[in-house]
């Protein structure tokens, strides 16, 4: 992170939450909280907030060879997964109730047997997410969510009211708009925070009550708005699109190498804020709207009959595009972790696409771990020289 | 027995039935129609495995899988070359090889203008439209999308989901699957009319339904038969009869094909013949995929006395008789009762207990997989050796190397393996 001045800021505090992600959660723990574990975008986390369940986002350690997990998976498997899987065989994640598996991609659910095999909580949920986001997708998927929000209610013994998912719709809306608005931070150049800052603001709002997120937003926000130790203005504006980065080391790198990473379209970044669920209808509808409409994951086919190969392309990364023209990007880093299918048919698609929108692109296939980032930092050094 | 002509270096597979053998020449009238089909007033789709061919086959469309292509180029030991096609154009050396030489192949097409001629059997068709479920992996529905870089042809990809097999135990949600599911097909049913020009024949639905039933309990009954000692369909045989099943679904030729495949197997096994020789010392289980490039390896270990037996793509469980008033109906249900073991929205099921009673049931003394590197959907091998371990104690052997991409593929060490392995299975024999 870039050297700071004063101490106890809300950056240190996000910095402290981000080392010992787990702190606040096991402290919940202690006082009778229940915690539950969740991976991806797609877990629907008001329907925790309204059944007074903390959500907890499963993260993996990049700094950490997986020793364990190498034991119980296949070579070929997502490297993120298989560092959550080690994490928590490693006894990180005991303090969890449990945890909630979304049917997001192969990875995901190839993982759900082994870890309930190896590993035992009170509450184990499946929800199955369509693949389509269309209407009759949107019915099954609201089915779906109106599934879990059951189990949840019979889980924790308590009824979750219209009135207390509306509750945690508006507090979950408010996190997003906090995070856009930080991001909004970001346009300046140079931006006022730096893109492994983020990284670790986002993992630290991913591992408190949404609540106390917000608080620490708002006071983030007003702080960095006045900001005057930032980033220093480098040599080109770099936008992310990928997956996992939940350590900031590797985009730390990246801006190392002389750029500003001022936007992204990450798992682990805009995709889980971008937009918010509505107000307005039955909120189980708009949950299950909102996360298979709205989350622009690979994982999600985008395309109707009839729709010609243009727009199709445009409706897979025409966001992406936007944002990268609007935060004034002078090219783009693709961050694929290796073995996540979705993202990497993907590639050829939106490497043409933004090449041919005007952004030099950078792919890079990553195996999730920080412990040795040199080959990278050559790439990465070699391709800020070519766009600066 | 009859040789399968390879190309390449590796040993092409002898099969043991005649069954097996005559698929060469159903695979190449398959491969010769889909190449002509615009001749015959027909239609190609671009398709993935799961696709209802019983629907495509009402609107004179025949698929082409990249599932199917893909193998046979292995087999014809071209499945390298095009997947390094494919990765020229950026795709990653960790996708699909199967979709790998299907995208390969598309972009050899696209330079060229026409089939290139390293393509077997005169390429995947006249293609005119990309059909695929988004169900049981991430590249199903993502292939599409990359095909369209190549072949930008009228798409529909429908959604179809995965049941998990503990929610199958509970007829409610099964219904609301099979509904889903329903409700997909008439909306491929919607495309196909708008793409073809044709409307639907339920008459002639009613009536594919029907023969597909015939042909999958004739292909069940035969598959039933290597539980037989000696059993007389070992792997070579087992991946290749399989191919009337995915391509002329629903037809009373395959009704034919398999009563004779059911007739050849069930005289073998009343007159105590199998695929091997004399005794057969070993009968191991071959759990998943191939090595489609090097199918000899079956009769390698025939060579050792080994019979070899897999599931893979087999008929999988009968299902209930199918309601003839709403084919369309009676399709989207039996996709959910087990129809295919290794396949389909059935996929993760308990596969354990699965495992365990075949062991059973067909008297197995050890079981071989095929880490096969590029398939996502085929990750939880060690697990499963786990399991196999703690709740059966057969011994397993998992290899490395790729179903279709040659490229990752020592024959010699694969051999060494098997011989060691063997040497284990010889020491544990009879002791579980």
């Amino acid at each position: 992170m870039t050297a700071r001045t004063s101490v106890n800021t809300a950056l240190d505090r996000c910095h402290e939450v981000y080392q010992h992600r787990c702190a606040r959660v096991e402290e919940l723990k202690k006082g009778g909280q229940k915690i539950i574990g969740y991976f991806c975008c797609y877990a629907p986390l008001e329907i925790f907030t309204a059944a007074g369940v903390v959500p907890y986002r499963i993260m993996g350690n990049a700094k950490e060879s997986t020793s364990v997990a190498d034991t119980y998976l296949d070579v070929n498997f997502c490297p993120y997964v298989r560092s959550c899987f080690d994490v928590a065989m490693k006894g990180a994640y005991n303090f969890l109730d449990g945890i909630l598996w979304p049917t997001s991609c192969d990875n995901l659910m190839n993982l759900h047997g082994v870890w309930d095999y190896n590993m035992k909580y009170p509450f184990t949920y499946s929800l199955d997410i369509p693949r389509v986001p269309d209407e009759p997708a949107f019915a099954f998927f609201a089915e779906e969510v109106n599934l879990l929000k059951k189990a949840i209610e019979k889980f924790t013994g308590s009824a979750i009211g219209n009135d207390r998912l509306l509750d945690a719709i508006r507090l979950h809306n408010r996190n997003r708009a906090l995070l856009r608005q930080l991001y909004e931070l970001r346009k300046s150049d140079p931006p006022l925070i730096a893109g492994s800052e983020v990284t670790q603001v986002l993992v630290a709002v991913m591992s408190l009550p949404v609540a106390e997120a917000n608080e620490l937003l708002a006071d983030l926000i007003q702080e960095i708005e006045s900001r005057r130790d930032g980033p220093p203005k480098r040599r080109a504006r770099l936008i992310m699109v990928g997956n996992e980065l939940d350590d900031h080391s590797f985009i730390g790198m990246i801006e190392d190498c002389g750029a500003n990473v001022v936007i992204d379209s990450l798992c682990i970044g805009t995709r889980f804020f971008w937009k918010d669920v509505a107000l307005n209808g039955d909120p189980i509808a708009a949950i299950s709207r909102h996360y298979l409409q709205d989350i622009l994951c690979s994982r999600t086919y985008r395309g109707w009959t009839g729709s010609s190969r243009q727009e199709e392309i445009e409706v897979r990364f025409g966001q992406i595009k936007d944002m990268a023209r609007d935060w004034k990007a002078d090219g783009a880093v693709i961050y694929v972790m290796k073995y996540c299918d979705a993202e990497e048919w993907d590639v050829p698609d939106l490497r043409d696409y933004l090449q041919d929108n005007g952004f030099p692109v950078l792919h890079i296939e990553h195996d999730y771990s920080t412990l040795a980032l040199a080959p990278v930092r050559n790439r990465v050094e070699a391709f800020v020289e070519m766009i600066e | 027995m009859s040789e399968e002509k390879g190309q390449g270096g590796l040993k092409p597979s002898v099969k043991n039935t005649k069954a097996a053998a005559e698929v060469r020449q159903w695979r190449k009238w398959y491969y010769e129609r889909i190449n002509s089909a615009h001749d015959h007033g027909e239609f190609v789709a671009l398709s993935m495995l799961g696709t209802p061919d019983e629907i495509f086959r009402t609107f004179g469309v025949w698929s082409s899988l990249a599932e199917n292509y893909g193998p046979l180029c292995a087999a014809k030991q071209v499945s390298g070359y095009f997947c390094g096609v494919a990765e020229g154009d950026g795709f990653s050396v960790d996708l699909c090889s199967y979709l790998k030489v299907g995208i390969g192949y598309l972009s050899r097409v696209g330079q060229e203008g026409k089939v290139p001629e390293e393509a077997p059997y005169g390429g995947m068709g006249q293609i005119d439209m990309i059909v695929a479920p988004a169900t049981f992996c991430d590249g199903r529905y993502k292939y599409p999308q990359a095909a369209r870089r190549y072949v930008d042809m009228p798409t529909f990809v429908y959604d179809q989901r995965d049941l998990p097999w503990w929610r199958a135990k509970d007829p409610e949600t099964v219904k609301r699957y099979v509904d889903y599911t329903y409700e997909r097909f008439k909306e491929l049913v919607a495309f196909l009319e708008r793409t073809t020009g044709k409307k639907l024949d339920e008459a002639k639905l009613s009536e594919s339904v029907a023969l597909w039933m015939k042909s999958h309990k004739l292909f069940h009954d035969a598959c039933e038969l290597k539980k037989c000692h000696p059993n007389p369909i070992p792997s070579q045989d087992s991946f290749a009869v399989c191919f009337p099943n995915l391509h002329f679904k629903g037809t009373q030729q395959c009704v034919d094909y398999y009563q004779s495949f059911y007739d050849e197997v069930k005289a073998m096994a009343d007159a105590g013949l199998g695929a091997v020789p004399g005794e057969e010392k070993y009968r191991i289980f071959w759990m998943g995929l191939p090595p489609w490039y090097y199918l000899g390896i079956f009769n390698y270990l025939q060579g050792k006395g080994v019979s070899t037996m897999d599931v893979t793509y087999d008929a999988g469980d009968v299902p209930e008789e199918p309601d003839l008033n709403n084919p369309l109906y009676a399709i989207a249900k039996k996709a959910y009762e087990g129809v295919w073991f290794a396949n389909g929205p059935m996929r993760r099921q308990n596969l354990i207990e699965r495992v365990r009673k075949f062991i059973t049931e067909y008297d197995i003394h050890g079981v071989i997989t095929l880490m096969a590197t590029t398939c996502r959907a085929n990750t939880t091998l060690l697990h499963q050796r786990r399991l196999l371990n703690e709740h059966v104690g057969v011994p397993v052997l998992n290899l490395e190397a790729d179903m279709s991409d040659v490229r990752s593929f020592s024959e010699v060490h694969v051999r060494e393996r098997l011989d060691a392995f063997l040497e284990t299975v010889d020491a544990t024999k009879g002791k579980h």
